[in-house]
């Protein structure tokens, strides 16, 4: 692309409002419930604000399905590119509604018993939600990196949302100081990018581009490779602190330890399938599977190096989730180094997505990704609203030794929270095992495809692994069931936010594990088509 | 009815079962009934399974299929055939049998409705299991068994042991099936379906596929954890801690023989080949000798039961290994076999525990005194377990000794080893039947009585079963084994089973192991007290203690990983980061060619130079310096330094931000500061000598890059478009101005918003200070 063309791109710009329109509406929404809060009187105002979120999160997902209906086959761009439209984003998009909407019915108990303000809550995570949905929506680095800086920034404030708790404020600057080195990381990768893909053209030297299918039209012909290679690197980075791989994993477990429970919740299950959203959509697109290309040619080697580093990151974590699981006497802390295994599982999903050139292939292996967050998403935030509700005010009762004993005294949150501790597990008939199925399945069928003998062996450590952590997640069910309390307890009351909760994920642990057969079609069809080589 | 309803009602049973048992209870021996009525379905089954067995011996199959998940191919399917019916009739039968034995043994229990729940529930997942007609449906359920084992086992779990035997249990046979699960997705993909009956067909495609050995290690790997092969045996004695009518029940007459129908289901897609014959045949071989010597070294009459059945299972495997029809045949009619009477040992020896409150083969003698019902069904079961007598484990035994003579590779060996098993056997037999029961009265804990009738009628049913069928094999023979061993074989073979095979060499081994059998169980106790220090030093490092190193070493290491990079401190977290990035980037960028770009060098000057001198040094003297306010000047003068540097590429407007803002924060610095405590050095010597490596190469590499980066050349700067466009689109000389407000009016709009709600925030926080002191 020449500059003169650049112009007349900027003069007639490509304004297409109803693409972005889930987006447009959780905006307004956040925007909405900041003004409730400002300006009504009424000292209580969580079910306002609760319900206005609520509203609009339907809301998105409303636009989201009618974009899905309204020929989402054909993949569509507006803003010249920055916004693209494709079952990856739809699909993706559906997870962080369901993920927000069951955060603000998680919170409703939370910011009552700890008197915070609700209002503010609600529009940082609707912001939040935004953030997510922008950044799987971009089509253009610039467009990821924003979403994912207001995803960033609003999580951080959330984070320490306890004012008064040091514990809140440790984890907030932990994240804030960490989350700042990754985002530098992945913004100085985009700009190493930018600055590799400028390519000699007729008219002299071009411009770089962020557009993430023009970098993949570019490869072979960008001037500078080595900062193509620094600059996947850098992105690579950036993305894996988001989604917590090892070793990029070590802010995940004090952070999720300090944070308030909802907030944790929402974090092992947002912002991650978030960073899985941008970290696929950059990589499988921007650096694809070179089909044509020679092992020589940049886009070859830069595939064959991320996929490989991805690879051997996809082992260490799921290795050093499930491994360091085993010794945490802290509930929340062992959620959180289970939520970097499950990102380990994922990423084979990943991995299998990357190794083939096939569009068709990819989508499956897509989907099954998508499907594998959706199922962890649902398990782990039904787990968290179960930890909310043990942990009580001030969020202290959070240690396993807290756990002692609770199983025929709180009979609804022992049997809710065994079930969604069997799903992480993985035990037949729910969503966690379908979940694992689906993805190494995928990896199964790709490793024999292609020969690729790395992806039957992470389908290997990720089923020993897997064997690894039934100690850890039947612990705590021992724990529940089959301990003897030595102190007093009386079961906390469950109010009606969390008990529609516990339903709406059992529902879905159960519906995902029993018939997942129509989510799976209907993720399946995610649109993702080879990019066509722009001259 | 349906299969798929009859293998569900168990399920349905099973969350019924408390209820009704709590309703019952009210009542005088309520408990007893509600047994009963527990009972009905597993009888009810039973009935209806056997309603199949004349269209079974006709060679016809039945297959009943619901779509699950269509995009994965996975059904809920069932299939029935020889093999899958044996199987159902042996768990509903015993099932039946067992749910009215717990019902008196556990009488008064407080969490027997429970009980009922999980022994229904493994009910209704064994069926699945046997009747699975498509291999996802068969790896459900055969988790659901592990796990409904696991509550089992842990049943009591007040106690310590309870709770880690079933742990164990759990994780041996759960890593187990999580093998299996990969074993049977591969081999889902290389037959390209998931349904039995299709793979059935397509064995000589799967046995000449490239995968076929790791299809088959896949397998046996969840087969021989399931069914205690060697070295995966020790689980099974500690599973023992679980109620006896489970031992009975789990841990010998169904759920331990997973293995062996997962064996016999899978011969004809996978056995007969050199791999299968091998393996299968030296595990199975090996289990049957450690098994049987084991056995010995116990004085638990349930441990040494344990052992025994280890044994028996390994005498299947060895047999599913050779996979002749003889050899199939002779494990269909063992299998049978065992699971009659070695259900009904067990059973008996709940009894004995029940009434005389020991299991301690050294503390019981005499019983059948006290109680001779049950040292009757004792002695029966006992000559099924030695194989000797009109029964029909004497059938089998004949069967697998013919089996092993006709042989070919290592006869001798194969020989050697079955009769030395078959003579435990005999062995064992007479410790659990001669020892407690006979010779002279030994005191018990509690003083002994007969069992009651629900005690002894179930074992005692199961023994005369084995005597019955083995003296009149004829029905049994035609319409379940021959059913069976077509179904396992894949073609139909003539079954004929009788006592009298004739004076055969079969026949003298058999005689020669009874002898040696008995001389084994004269010297019994000599020999348990004479080498029992011997075993105790080989078994130390036997395969439970390899269980235990690995789960101890995976903890240290969890332990470490967290004391070494998970202690808390964020400087350790951030070198993490740093130090992983500088591999990952410098790795790659090394590798793309990196260092071999043309590095663009401008000619240095003179101020150049000097800053960049004063620049370092200041850099150094912020890292070496001893107070605080030491180390901010020198960061500031690194700040101010950078700016000079502006300002000689003329960029003063740059330069002028770089000062404010170095000026803000070196203010700010020193505010925080004189809240702190003062400056220490917390660190060791080590610690900052890999701090520094770390520091110059993440600065190595940020310079190599901005080098690199530095020798691309654009295409001309954009800043020649504005300078030509301004006067002629937007009319404006001043092009600075032009940009700001007419290119870039919507970026300028935003940021003086962005500005305005600053203003208000600080606004607000300002106002906000005043009220909280009055609140105050």
């Amino acid at each position: 692309m020449n500059l003169s063309l650049a112009f007349q791109l900027m003069a007639q710009p490509d304004v297409n409002f109803a693409l972005i329109l889930p987006e447009v509406i959780v905006s307004i929404a956040g925007v909405l419930v900041m003004m409730v809060d400002a300006f009504s009187r009424r000292a209580d105002q969580r079910w306002a604000t609760g319900g206005l979120s609520l509203a609009g999160l339907l809301g998105a997902a409303g636009a989201c399905l009618w974009l899905w209906s309204g020929g989402a086959g054909e993949r569509v761009t507006a803003f010249n590119g920055m916004v693209v439209l494709d079952r990856l984003r739809l699909s993706f998009t559906l997870v962080f509604i369901i993920v927000s909407a069951l955060t603000v019915l998680i919170s409703m108990i939370w910011v009552e018993r700890e008197r915070l303000p609700a209002g503010e809550f609600h529009s940082l995570l609707l912001f939040a939600t935004a953030g997510m949905m922008l950044m799987a929506s971009g089509g253009d680095l610039v467009i990821v990196f924003l979403g994912l800086e207001v995803l960033s920034i609003a999580t951080y404030v959330m984070a320490g949302f306890r004012r008064t708790d040091t514990r809140s404020n440790e984890s907030s600057l932990k994240y804030f100081i960490l989350g700042s080195f990754s985002s530098a990381f992945l913004l100085y990768g985009i700009a190493l990018v930018y600055g590799g893909t400028a390519v000699n053209t007729p008219g002299g030297i071009s411009a770089g581009t962020t557009n993430i299918s023009e970098i993949a039209a570019r490869l072979d012909d960008g001037m500078y490779p080595p900062l193509i290679f620094a600059g996947a690197a850098m992105m690579l980075v950036g993305f894996g602190f988001k989604i917590a791989t090892a070793p990029f994993h070590v802010w995940t477990p004090d952070v999720y330890e300090g944070a308030p429970t909802p907030v944790t919740a929402f974090m092992a299950a947002g912002p991650k399938a978030a960073g899985f959203a941008a970290f696929m959509r950059v990589f499988l697109f921007a650096f694809p599977f070179a089909v044509a290309a020679t092992g020589t040619a940049t886009s070859a080697q830069v595939h064959a190096a991320w996929l490989g580093a991805l690879s051997v990151i996809a082992i260490l974590t799921m290795t050093v989730g499930n491994v360091v699981a085993l010794v945490q006497r802290n509930v929340k802390r062992m959620l959180a180094y289970s939520s970097i295994a499950h990102a380990g599982y994922a990423l084979v999903g990943f991995v299998a997505a990357g190794a083939t050139g096939d569009a068709t292939q990819q989508s499956d292996a897509v989907a099954a990704v998508v499907f594998y967050l959706l199922a962890y998403a649902l398990m782990n935030l039904g787990a968290f609203a179960v930890v909310t509700m043990i942990a009580r005010g001030g969020d202290r009762r959070t240690e396993i030794e807290d756990y002692y004993g609770i199983g025929f005294r709180a009979p609804v949150l022992s049997f809710a929270l065994s079930i969604f501790l069997l799903s992480l597990l993985g035990v037949p008939l729910t969503a966690g095992f379908m979940g694992k199925v689906v993805v190494f399945r995928e990896a199964l069928s790709q490793g024999f495809a292609s020969g690729n003998q790395l992806l039957v062996a992470l389908v290997v450590i990720g089923v020993l692994n897997t064997a690894v952590s039934v100690y850890y997640y039947l612990g705590l069910i021992v724990a529940m069931f089959f301990r003897e309390r030595t102190t007093e307890w009386s079961a906390p009351r469950v109010p009606a936010s969390i008990s529609v909760t516990l339903a709406l994920t059992v529902l879905g642990v159960f519906y995902l594990g029993i018939f997942p057969g129509r989510v799976i079609d209907a993720f399946r069809s995610v649109q993702t088509t080879a990019v066509t080589r722009l001259k | 009815m349906n299969i798929a309803i009859a293998v569900m009602s168990g399920f349905a049973m099973a969350s019924a079962a408390p209820l009704l048992h709590r309703f019952l209870r009210r009542f005088a021996r309520g408990g007893t009934v509600a047994g009963w009525l527990v009972a009905l379905l597993p009888l009810a089954l039973t009935a209806y399974f056997a309603s199949y067995t004349s269209a079974i011996a006709r060679g016809e199959t039945f297959v009943v299929s619901y779509t699950w998940a269509s995009g994965l191919g996975v059904n809920l399917s069932f299939y029935v055939d020889g093999l899958s019916l044996l199987f159902a009739l042996l768990i509903s039968g015993i099932g039946a049998l067992i749910v009215i034995y717990a019902g008196s043994y556990l009488a008064g229990h407080e969490h027997l409705g429970r009980f009922y729940t999980y022994l229904l529930m493994f009910m209704a997942s064994m069926l699945g299991l046997a009747l699975a007609g498509n291999i996802i449906t068969l790896y459900v359920f055969w988790e659901l068994t592990s796990i409904s084992s696991y509550l089992l086992i842990g049943f009591e779990h007040k106690k310590e042991t309870a709770r880690r035997a079933a742990l164990q249990a759990l994780l041996v046979t759960g890593a187990g099936g999580l093998a299996l699960l990969g074993g049977l997705v591969l081999l889902g993909q290389a037959a390209g379906s998931f349904e039995l009956p299709a793979l059935l067909a397509s064995g000589d495609a799967i046995r000449s596929h490239a995968l076929y050995v790791p299809i088959l290690l896949l397998v046996l790997l969840g087969a021989f954890t399931k069914s205690a092969q060697f070295p995966f045996h020790f689980w099974l004695p500690g599973a023992m801690e679980a109620p006896t009518p489970v031992s009975a029940y789990l841990h010998s007459a169904t759920m331990v023989k997973a293995g062996v129908f997962l064996l016999a289901r899978f011969f004809p897609v996978l056995g007969g080949t050199n791999e299968w014959l091998y393996i299968v045949t030296t595990v199975g071989a090996v289990t049957m000798l450690v098994g049987g010597i084991l056995a010995l070294y116990q004085t638990d009459l349930k441990l040494v039961l344990a052992y025994s059945t280890v044994s028996a299972l390994g005498t299947l495997v060895a047999l599913l290994g050779l996979g002749t029809t003889q050899a199939i045949t002779a494990a269909i009619v063992f299998l049978l076999a065992h699971a009659l009477y070695k259900g009904a040992l067990f059973m008996i020896t709940g009894a004995v525990d029940h009434e005389t409150g020991t299991r301690d083969v050294e503390r019981l003698g005499g019983l059948r005194r006290a109680m001779p019902i049950t040292a009757g069904v004792a002695v029966l079961a006992a000559v099924s377990l030695a194989g000797f007598g009109p029964v029909l484990s004497f059938i089998g035994k004949e069967l697998l000794l013919e089996a092993v003579l006709q042989v070919e590779a290592f006869r001798a060996l194969l020989v050697a080893v079955a009769v030395l098993s078959g003579a435990l056997f005999v062995a064992v037999a007479s410790i659990v039947s001669i020892r407690p029961f006979f010779g002279a009265h030994v005191a018990t804990p509690k003083e002994a009585h007969e069992a009651p009738r629900s005690l002894w009628m179930g074992p005692a049913l199961l023994a005369l079963l084995g005597v019955v069928i083995g003296i009149a094999p004829g029905t049994v023979g035609s319409g379940i084994v021959a059913p069976s061993v077509a179904s396992v074989l894949g073609r139909i073979e003539p079954v004929k089973l009788g006592l009298w095979h004739g004076f055969n060499p079969a026949l003298a081994l058999s005689v020669v192991s009874v002898v040696i059998g008995f001389v084994i169980y004269r010297g019994w106790v000599a020999l348990r007290t004479h080498t029992t220090s011997l075993t105790e030093k080989i078994f130390v490092w036997g395969p439970a203690r390899w269980y235990g190193v690995i789960l101890d070493g995976v903890f240290a290491l969890a332990q470490r990983q967290t004391r070494l990079l998970q202690n808390g401190y964020l400087r350790v977290y951030v070198l993490i980061v740093i130090a992983s990035t500088i591999g990952l980037v410098g790795y790659t960028f090394v590798v793309g060619g990196g260092l071999n770009a043309n590095f663009v060098w401008t000619e240095l000057r003179f101020y150049e130079a000097g800053i960049a001198i004063i620049i370092l040094l200041a850099a150094i003297a912020a890292v070496r310096s001893r107070s605080r306010l030491g180390a901010v000047a020198s960061l500031g003068v690194v700040g101010f330094g950078v700016a000079l540097i502006f300002i000689l590429y003329g960029a003063p407007d740059l330069a002028l931000t770089q000062f404010l803002i170095e000026t803000l924060t070196v203010i700010l610095l020193v505010l925080v500061f004189y809240h702190l405590p003062r400056f220490a050095i917390f660190s060791s010597k080590r610690a900052r000598v890999r701090d520094l490596a770390i520091a110059l190469s993440a600065g190595a590499l940020m310079t190599m890059l901005v080098l690199v980066a530095n020798s691309v050349r654009f295409a001309p700067p954009i800043s020649d478009y504005f300078a030509e466009r301004s006067l002629p689109d937007a009319h404006g000389r001043n092009i600075v101005n032009v940009i700001l407000v007419d290119f870039r009016g919507l970026d300028t709009l935003g940021e003086i918003t962005v500005l305005a709600v600053a203003a208000f925030g600080v606004y607000a926080l300002l106002k906000l200070r005043p009220q909280k002191k009055e609140g105050k």
